[in-house]
């Protein structure tokens, strides 16, 4: 597992997290603070679907435990970008999704919260953020 | 408990063929297929909530809501509507993690379990085929 993180002092707020394969070791708070998801990328190996599971904590998740905030369903050798949106009332587009807390994510090959089976295979993703 | 059943129509010159609809999503299933389905994307409008709300997407025909584990958990923020598309590199498809059948449901918990609906009307849109 490889992990490379943007800097923090770019002028833009637009961070990106790059993890090179995912697992069910639990990456917590990438953003160091709220945050809004925009879009992730992602390139599967893995013979068997993967669920990337997003966290808004700023605490240690505690993998098959600790219900997430979103399921992102990965399909076995998957390889494309999940675009994620949000619009307020008024119909504005907003930054992206809210993570009010913070950002953590972690992989594994069952639905849902329970379960800690990890990929069989390599998972890319980058993760864009924005402050 | 029975699944609701969903509006659906044609999406003429998309990738998808079907188009599900649900004007007041809520804790009891909508089974929007019987069979596998691809799905291509999903809007969630809570924009008339006072608290968010987690759509989640089940690979059965008859899911057991807060028991089952969600394939898919889209939340959606108060007052706020959230759009996620899958864009399979290449143009050519969404994610196909639906080898049962594809059914909804919507509650206030995140994760598996919770099965307390919305407590305003919700508006789901899912693109499938």
């Amino acid at each position: 597992m490889s992990i490379t993180n943007s800097g923090t002092d770019n002028p833009f707020g637009v961070r990106e997290h790059e993890n090179t394969s995912i697992s069910t070791t639990a990456i917590n708070n990438i953003s160091l603070g709220p945050t809004y998801l925009t879009s992730i990328d992602i390139s599967s190996a893995n013979a068997d679907p993967t669920f990337l599971k997003l966290y808004n904590t700023t605490s240690a998740v505690t993998v098959g435990t600790t219900a997430p905030d979103m399921i992102i369903p990965i399909p076995a050798s998957w390889v494309g970008t999940v675009h994620v949106e949000a619009y307020d009332s008024d119909g504005d587009k907003l930054k992206g999704l809210y993570f009010s807390n913070g950002l953590a994510y972690t992989a594994t090959e069952d639905a849902g919260t329970a379960g800690t089976t990890a990929p069989g295979s390599a998972v890319y993703v980058l993760i864009r953020h924005e402050d | 408990m029975a699944g609701t059943t969903l509006s659906t129509a044609t999406a003429t010159g998309a990738a998808f063929s079907s188009v599900g609809q649900n004007s007041a999503e809520n804790a009891t299933y909508a089974n929007l297929k019987a069979s596998s389905a691809t799905l291509y994307k999903i809007a969630v409008d809570n924009t008339a909530g006072a608290g968010a709300v987690y759509e989640k997407l089940y690979d059965s025909a008859t899911p057991t809501v807060g028991t089952d584990g969600p394939e898919v958990i889209i939340p959606a923020l108060a007052a706020q509507k959230t759009v996620v598309t899958f864009a399979k590199a290449g143009g050519s498809g969404g994610v196909a993690n639906f080898g049962t059948a594809l059914s909804a449901a919507c509650v206030q918990e995140k994760g598996t379990a919770g099965t307390t609906s919305p407590a305003a009307s919700v508006v789901t849109t899912i693109a499938y085929t």
